[in-house]
């Protein structure tokens, strides 16, 4: 008896806890994935190579875990020293044994019966810090869980979800705080960003990402219009402990297709913002789509580059727009450097040398309706993209269409959609979709993978030389990094609207995958 | 849960017994479809034949085709869909309701011509059975159309027998596909994705082709499969044919 105990404390020993420092040094762990887009950076790309284009072809299924939910799978689970922490739409979330897919442990959570989510209960994932899981709900809620055994340490309100807030975000956790972005868009929220301790769930901070009277931007609504203003923060952003500022993406302005209502540029919707980590204080922010009237949130992964660009080293912020624009910024400052589509757009003649877009004339929703491309679903959305510092190419899914844009009017009530009509696709034109590599010096597109269907998967490079991706239909694929040739193809038989991870398990590398409503997971036989 | 039945039947009373009944049945029907662009289009598509949604339009629920059920449906939402539960008050819920079953065309309407002759021309001169299917005897090429009384109007019947292009389900796009050794698939697309397409022939059978396998692929989405009937009927004989399509009405009692 007692060697088996000794026997389990070793065991148990070698999973340490998620210390700040550890993430920060995310990326000399290939083995563990500890935040939602794999560091801080948020390139989404696995330094392992055990898998790689030379053997990719023998890929199989190790294991899959079945979810039992009827909500789509959005989440990117976390990987450390061999467990895996994922949550289940809406809110539950379990541990498992990362090699065989077997539970540790799992929590439940009862939701009101009423909850406004615009496009399903989802959930993308959980931080974590410590010993310590952190998710936010669909009923606006923060959990911390304890990481051993899913226990509830504490439970605190975020906002109101009977007004239409929800958390679908995984949060992130940096230094002793966690990050939290807030959705609701649809509804007329007013969008913010929060901050909360660790250890207590006290909130240290929040940023409205809609400024209230007397703060700067306010000029930028007309009326009373920012009350209601959207830009929530649905999707996670990135962090960069030298510059100590936190990126992050705000959704469009509410109501979504009728800017009547709310005349100006509508500050900092559409926008990246870049808050002081310590106080949630703007140090800067950058807006893509000023005004926006066709629904195209900037909640895109702010993925962080050091590199040079035109003949000087910078810390860059490479960023693939829903507006079908891939951007480059400084990271530092704010300042815009490029901008160039990555997919069919004629809503802009071009992107001025500030960055602002020069719209072409009548490009507005319009009560007869007004045909522009992208749709409003954009030339890409929330879907995690990929840098591969081996090949130095942005890898993106993406969407190609057009939609007619109506606008109506928005009463709002508080709870309910505020919408400002809608838009209609082309029947007999849907489109179609593609992952595309994208040179970020360039703004040009090395490579495209043509799908069939538009993706809603987020991308995975390797230090294989791989890049994995997925289809609507389930189709779960491995490029070359390189030139974009499909190497391995498994059929998971369900959409596939995550993010890929990579880890290791007893020294064996694992790449994991939510389709349909599982995960699947691939190693080499 | 009979609480709330309760209050749904007052609010349909009220709407129905108050002395400006009528006036008010009239601003019903224009919030109902005002409501229904700003709460219900962006999924169910502005004139409910569907998108990210289901199509609304034909008159069936898979959730339940009763003013109670459609009431619940709305409120509540649907769980494992996209469908949102709702904050709107009963009586905007009722005026949703009852745009929706305005949408379902389950009003009937009168027309002139005679079905059993119709039937006739079904079968004989028009020749539509041979790709159209009723009650199991029929083609595959084409639409069932046991039920297409319940989910269409007359006028939109006869639009779909003259200009058969002017609207064609998706289910139905005319592809054309020639496989390495040069055999020609011809037929209707039933699937697709990135690697393959699924195929009913026109001898009615059924192929999976990989895109990888194939030398030329075309899918005619603006082109039926099915003639123009423009100068095959008299006037006459298109009425006959028309109230014979109308008169295919599912039955109330076997609604699912």
């Amino acid at each position: 008896m007692r060697t088996i105990c000794i026997a389990i404390l070793a065991a148990s020993s070698l999973s340490a806890q998620v210390s700040y420092q550890r993430l920060l040094d995310a990326e000399r762990e290939p083995g563990n994935w500890m935040t939602y887009s794999g560091s801080y950076r948020s390139q989404r790309h696995s330094k392992l190579e055990q898998i790689n284009s030379d053997n990719v072809a023998r890929l199989q299924l190790k294991w899959a875990f079945q979810m039992k939910t009827l909500e789509t799978v959005e989440t990117t689970p976390l990987v450390v020293d061999g467990i895996m922490y994922l949550t289940r739409p809406p809110n539950d979330v379990f541990a498992l044994d990362a090699g065989n897919g077997r539970p540790y442990w799992n929590y439940r959570r009862s939701l009101p019966e009423r909850i406004n989510v615009c496009c399903g209960q989802v959930n993308r994932g959980l931080a974590m810090l410590g010993d310590r899981l952190f998710m936010g709900t669909v009923d606006a809620h923060l959990v911390a869980l304890d990481r051993k055994t899913g226990n509830v340490l504490w439970d605190v309100v975020v906002a109101d979800y009977t007004k239409g807030y929800s958390v679908t975000a995984a949060p992130l956790a940096v230094k002793n705080e966690v990050i939290v972005g807030i959705s609701g868009g649809e509804y007329g929220i007013r969008g913010f960003l929060d901050a909360y301790d660790a250890a207590s769930g006290k909130r240290l901070w929040r940023f409205y990402t809609v400024p209230g009277p007397g703060e700067p931007g306010h000029e930028t609504w007309s009326g009373e219009s920012w009350k209601t203003g959207g830009a929530p923060t649905w999707v996670t952003g990135s962090f960069d402990p030298k510059l100590n500022l936190i990126y992050w993406g705000t959704g469009n302005a509410a109501p979504d297709w009728n800017g009547e209502v709310r005349l100006g540029d509508n500050l900092y919707s559409s926008s990246v913002i870049a808050l002081d980590a310590d106080t949630g204080k703007l140090k800067w922010y950058f807006q893509f789509s000023p005004h926006d009237t066709h629904d195209w949130d900037a909640v895109q992964i702010p993925v962080l580059v050091d590199a040079q660009f035109r003949g000087r080293e910078r810390q860059l912020m490479y960023w693939g727009n829903r507006n079908a624009f891939f951007y480059v910024l400084d990271r530092e400052t704010g300042q815009f450097l490029m901008g160039k589509s990555f997919v069919t757009q004629t809503w802009a003649e071009r992107i001025d040398e500030k960055g602002r877009p020069v719209r072409r004339p009548n490009s507005d929703p319009s009560r007869e309706g007004t045909l522009i491309s992208p749709g409003p679903e954009g030339g890409t959305n929330w879907y995690s993209p990929s840098y591969s510092p081996l090949t130095r190419l942005f890898y993106l899914s993406v969407w190609d269409f057009a939609s007619k844009f109506y606008s109506g009017e928005a009463p709002y009530q508080p709870g309910a959609h505020f919408f400002g009509s809608v838009p209609a696709r082309i029947r007999d034109d849907p489109g179609s979709g593609a992952v595309k590599a994208i040179d970020p010096l360039t703004g040009e597109v090395r490579w495209k993978f043509p799908l069939y269907s538009m993706p809603q998967a987020g991308i995975l490079s390797t230090a294989g030389n791989l890049v994995f991706g997925g289809t609507d239909e389930g189709q779960f694929f491995a490029l070359d990094a390189a030139s974009g040739k499909e190497l391995w193809l498994a059929n998971t038989g369900g959409v596939i609207a995550a993010g890929p991870v990579s880890y290791l398990s007893k020294g064996k590398q694992f790449l994991s995958i939510a389709a349909g409503s599982a995960i699947f997971t691939f190693g080499l036989e | 849960m009979i609480l709330a039945w309760v209050r749904v039947w007052l609010v349909i009373l009220l709407l129905h017994l108050t002395a400006d009944g009528i006036a008010r049945a009239q601003d019903d029907e224009c919030a109902g479809e005002r409501l229904f662009r700003l709460h219900c289009a962006e999924c169910h598509g502005l004139d409910g034949q569907g998108g990210r949604g289901p199509d609304l339009t034909r008159g069936v629920f898979r959730h339940g085709s009763t003013d109670q059920a459609l009431y619940q449906t709305i409120s509540q939402g649907v769980t494992g869909t996209q469908m949102p539960a709702t904050s709107l008050s009963d009586r905007q819920l009722m005026q949703i309701v009852k745009h929706v079953r305005g949408m379902a065309g389950s009003a009937r309407v009168a027309i002139s011509g005679d079905a059993a002759a119709g039937g006739k021309l079904f079968t004989g001169k028009g020749g539509c059975a041979k790709c159209h299917m009723v009650r199991g005897d029929g083609g595959r090429l084409g639409p069932d159309l046991t039920y297409i009384g319940s989910l269409r109007a007359p006028t939109n019947l006869r639009v779909s027998i003259l200009r058969p292009d002017e609207e064609i389900d998706p289910a139905y796009w005319v592809v054309e596909a020639v496989d390495k050794d040069g055999k020609i698939y011809s037929g209707i697309r039933l699937n697709e994705d990135t690697y393959s397409i699924q195929v009913l022939d026109v001898n009615e059978d059924l192929h999976s082709l990989a895109k990888k396998d194939l030398q030329t692929l075309t899918v005619d989405k603006k082109k039926s499969r099915m003639p123009a009937y423009t100068g095959v009927f008299t006037a006459a004989e298109l009425d006959d044919l028309v109230a014979y399509l109308y008169s295919l009405q599912r039955n109330a009692r076997s609604l699912p």
